[in-house]
């Protein structure tokens, strides 16, 4: 069972009665995670784990100290305050230290889903043989995963503030592996009865077909329709270099752009954690507040993510790093935006893309699993997967048509909604051999 | 101590004897309890000292040719029960998608007990001896009026865990990892740049922080971030290069220890980390570098971190040749994959980064053996266009592990025989057998050095792996050079 909110207010307070501290701030975190992993179309690892954190923040005249534990008995958790104590007694006064929140309201946001909670090892078997049948029956193999969680977070704090948040989680996913080619799909929410487990299947497989004999092309610039993994994969590095402390301190892209017009009206790209399809906790481990918020408003850069301190040395109100991140789009599908395309790649999602330039927005990475030649509108064939190097900025600002948003997760991507959008010139540097 | 360990004993023989019971033709039990102290500093002040733990155990089972694995952090003999019984059901249910049962290697079993190497334990060092020689760091760092951003870490993990198998394995496990780093960021002349100085991490005591001497090093670490601002832009086109070992630990990470992992030549990864274009036809023929090229898998060395006694599969660690004068001859294997290639044992690099965590097949220590080129000054003396790269930059590789761009930390320009100018914003290009291939010299032994990775993911769920690679400074010839616009 799932750490009630009453059981949670009791460690709380329990863990709050045991420090001396003027100011304490105790997080507990409850996870059942179940996952059943599949290769060469059978499942290979199956897991199921449950954990319970608890951690304590305190404070002496602003020396801080934490520990954490993942017991909840009374000697773990006298044992964890002792040590938090024992290293804020002898750390330096923080010189940016603020007291703890005081009680806070937060966005209704309903995440918690029996389905997805009651998912249990012979149920995900069986959507694994949904997923690996369509792939059997065409003779490739699949690998993927069917994943559920159900978790609650709690955040307590000696000022009063008290927040608990039950959620589930569930993603299926799957690489198909043809001859010479592969295809991918994967789906994220929070019921996993609104996950197609067959679906995803048949668009991998007919991907991995639709590629098959992959031709190489020449790197250059190219036009490109950004399915939303790739997109989402990109647009979030935007979000994390939105870092107020560091974007004052010089060292973001955002330090000379801050609230400049960088890309088409189009483009706006929001966070709200009661969004039904993707809900995220409407607080963070502090218990500061997430409510809906706008970080790109079409095309303007004028938000950045503020932390308490920076917030108060510079007049406003701290912003949190969001927790889902969604990009506007329009009803078009993929299919729309390509049939614009008279030439032009297809890319179903990125792999290792890692920072070149951040403070430029540079970028490196690789297509994988899917990646097209587009003629005519069409797509023509599969291409021989390419290395770019390009701007997650440029990407926004050199798109040109955008679809209709998705939920995506990948393996370097938190689940968000993204759109499949198109963009001119991507710097394509090199290909690799498959 | 004592008491612990027979407290865990008595449990996991509980859990062993449960899930026999509940049918599992092999299953093993991990119990781990686990402390980290993390200490953080930013500019001119301590940003957080954490140190949190965790106990819990994991039960492994295998019924009807299929795995189960089921964990909790709750250590009674009721909890023990239930997980072991729930390990096995999961088995059961695997058993239903499964069309190739698992047959495990053969592995005698092993009674042993291994603790890693250390002087001084860190969590004997008062707080604020740790904190003090942090902002020492960064003070000093800020102390150049183009940084912005100076930042100092240390941290220790210390794991002891209890091994036991169905198969009469007892392997306890008493581990110390300590690494740290400093690192600055400057911004000056239109530009931004980075340098860091680390100590890697590596089975040690606080020694190993005390020899990286990080105050001692602060002021060199700025002044070389301001250097890097005024530096000449990287060159482009084909030259040679020279990477110095905190370099290459990378490259030899992502273009040989990922691409020699068994499970993902089979396809294991395929749905997250990828495969390999190291597949097993190519075995014993493949020439995946130069003959000089000799790369060594070592779970022996008890100061590399992959050396733990045994695996998580409860096999002995060992020493192998994964390429041998060029050509790809082994992989890191598990049990269970090992057989799939018709070995007999497995090296022993299954490996899981908790009790909460099934093992799965991780990269060994591995590394380059030395050559016969003498010192770094000896090969850029040699060297008559080229740059010389040290330490770790950006990084990106395919999912084959073929196509690869890297960057590095200093940059120095060489033209006949001598560094002549320091470089800003190098990456180069490369196909795997490619750049081995295009290796020409490899420094002697006494360049050696080994580098602890701590970051390395892979699996589903996702876990961190730790290992060491090691080499010397090599050179490689004609290699794609750019800015990485």
């Amino acid at each position: 069972m799932l750490l009630s909110e009453k059981e949670a207010r009791q460690i709380g307070e329990k863990v709050l009665k045991m420090s001396s501290a003027d100011d304490v701030v105790v997080n507990i975190g409850h996870t059942r995670e179940a996952l059943t992993r599949i290769a060469n179309n059978a499942i290979v690892l199956n897991v199921f784990t449950e954990r319970r954190e608890v951690s304590v923040s305190v404070s002496f005249g602003g020396k801080k100290g934490s520990a954490g534990c993942d017991a909840i008995d009374d000697e773990s958790l006298q044992a964890m305050v002792k040590r938090a104590e024992e290293v804020a007694q002898v750390s330096p006064v923080d010189p940016e230290f603020l007291p703890s929140l005081g009680p806070q309201t937060y966005v209704p946001v309903k995440a918690h889903f029996e389905s997805t909670a009651n998912l249990d090892a012979e149920g995900r078997a069986k959507l694994a043989l949904e997923l690996i049948k369509p792939a059997a029956d065409a003779g490739l193999r699949l690998a993927g995963t069917v994943e559920v969680s159900e978790s609650a977070a709690c955040v307590m704090t000696n000022n009063g503030l008290f927040a608990y948040h039950p959620r589930t989680d569930a993603q299926v996913g799957c690489t198909v592996t043809a001859p010479d080619s592969t295809g991918w799909a994967r789906d994220v929410t929070v019921d996993i009865a609104r996950i197609n487990a067959c679906e995803l299947a048949n668009a991998a497989v007919k991907q991995a077909l639709d590629s098959k004999h992959p031709i190489a092309v020449e790197p250059g610039k190219y036009k490109v329709v950004l399915m939303p993994a790739a997109t989402g994969h990109l647009a979030e590095y935007l979000i994390w270099w939105a870092n107020a402390r560091t974007t004052k301190e010089g060292l973001t892209y955002l330090s000379d752009k801050l609230g400049q017009k960088l890309a088409d009206d189009a483009i706006t790209i929001y966070s709200d954690p009661a969004d039904p399809r993707l809900p995220s906790c409407p607080f963070t481990a502090e218990g500061l507040p997430r409510a809906k918020t706008t970080w790109i408003d079409r095309g303007v850069f004028n938000q950045l993510w503020w932390d308490r301190w920076t917030a108060k040395q510079s007049g406003v109100e701290p912003i949190p790093h969001p927790g889902t991140t969604i990009m506007a789009g329009t009803d078009k599908t993929a299919s729309d935006l390509i049939a614009t395309v008279e030439r032009g790649i297809l890319v179903t999602h990125f792999w290792y893309v890692r920072s070149v330039k951040d403070d430029e927005t540079l970028v490196t990475g690789m297509t994988r699993d899917g990646t097209f030649l587009i003629e005519d509108g069409k797509v023509k064939c599969g291409v021989k997967n390419m290395r770019f190097n390009d701007t997650c900025l440029g990407m926004l600002a050199r798109a040109t048509d955008i679809g209709k948003p998705g939920s995506c997760a990948d393996v370097e991507l938190m689940p968000s909604l993204f759109p499949p959008i198109v963009v001119e010139d991507w710097n394509f540097v090199s290909a690799t051999d498959f | 101590m004592h008491e612990q360990a027979k407290l865990w004993r008595e449990l996991a023989h509980l859990a062993l004897e449960t899930a026999k019971a509940a049918g599992a033709e092999y299953a093993d039990v991990r119990i781990m309890g686990a402390r980290g102290q993390r200490l953080f500093a930013r500019n001119e002040r301590i940003h957080s000292v954490d140190d949190s733990s965790t106990v819990g155990f994991g039960v492994r089972c295998l019924a009807k040719g299929a795995w189960g694995f089921a964990s909790s952090a709750v250590l009674t003999p009721d909890s023990v029960r239930a997980i072991a019984l729930q390990a096995a059901q999961i088995a059961k249910a695997s058993a239903m998608v499964n069309n190739d049962p698992v047959v495990l290697a053969e592995e005698p079993p092993h009674i042993i007990t291994h603790i890693t190497p250390r002087q001084i334990d860190p969590f004997s060092i008062p707080v604020e001896e740790k904190t003090a020689m942090l902002l020492q760091a960064t003070e000093t760092m800020k102390k150049v009026p183009e940084v912005r951003l100076a930042i100092g870490y240390i941290s220790q993990l210390k794991q002891d865990q209890l091994y036991m198998s169905t198969e009469g394995s007892d392997i306890y496990r008493d581990r110390l990892i300590t690494s740290g780093v400093i690192q600055c960021q400057a911004v000056g002349n239109g530009e931004r740049q980075s340098r860091a100085y680390q100590a890697y991490g590596m089975h040690a005591g606080w020694e190993h922080i005390l020899n990286h001497d990080f105050p001692g090093n602060a002021e060199r670490v700025a002044q070389e971030a301001k250097m890097k601002l005024f530096a000449e832009s990287a060159p482009e086109g084909r030259m040679d290069l020279i990477l110095d070992p905190e370099h290459l630990h990378l490259t030899i990470h992502e273009s040989i220890g990922h691409a020699t992992e068994l499970d993902r030549v089979l396809g294991y990864e395929a749905d997250y980390a990828g495969t390999s274009f190291a597949t097993v036809d190519k075995m014993g023929k493949f020439q995946y570098g130069s003959k000089i090229v000799n790369v060594v898998a070592d779970n022996t060395t008890p100061e590399y971190l992959a050396t733990t006694g045994a695996d998580d599969d409860g096999v002995e660690g060992q020493k192998w040749d994964i390429v041998r004068e060029g050509i790809l001859v082994d992989y890191g294997t598990s049990r269970e994959v090992a057989p799939k290639i018709g070995a007999k044992r497995s090296h022993g690099t299954n490996r899981a980064d908790g009790w909460h965590s099934a093992p799965i097949v991780r990269i060994p220590n591995i590394g380059i053996m030395p050559g016969k080129s003498g010192t770094p000054e000896e090969l850029i003396a040699d060297t008559k266009d080229g740059i010389y790269i040290e330490g770790a930059g950006t990084w990106s590789i395919d999912q084959q592990r073929l196509n690869f761009q890297f960057g590095g930390d200093m940059f120095w320009r060489i033209k006949n025989g001598k560094k002549v100018a320091l470089l800003k914003n190098v990456v180069y290009r490369s196909n795997t057998p490619e750049f081995w291939n295009a290796c020409d010299a490899i420094c002697g032994p006494e360049d050696w050095r080994a580098i602890g990775v701590l970051n390395c993911g892979k699996g589903q769920p996702g876990q961190v792996g730790f290992m060491s690679h090691y080499s010397s400074t090599s050179r490689f010839r004609n290699i794609e050079v750019g800015r990485g616009e």
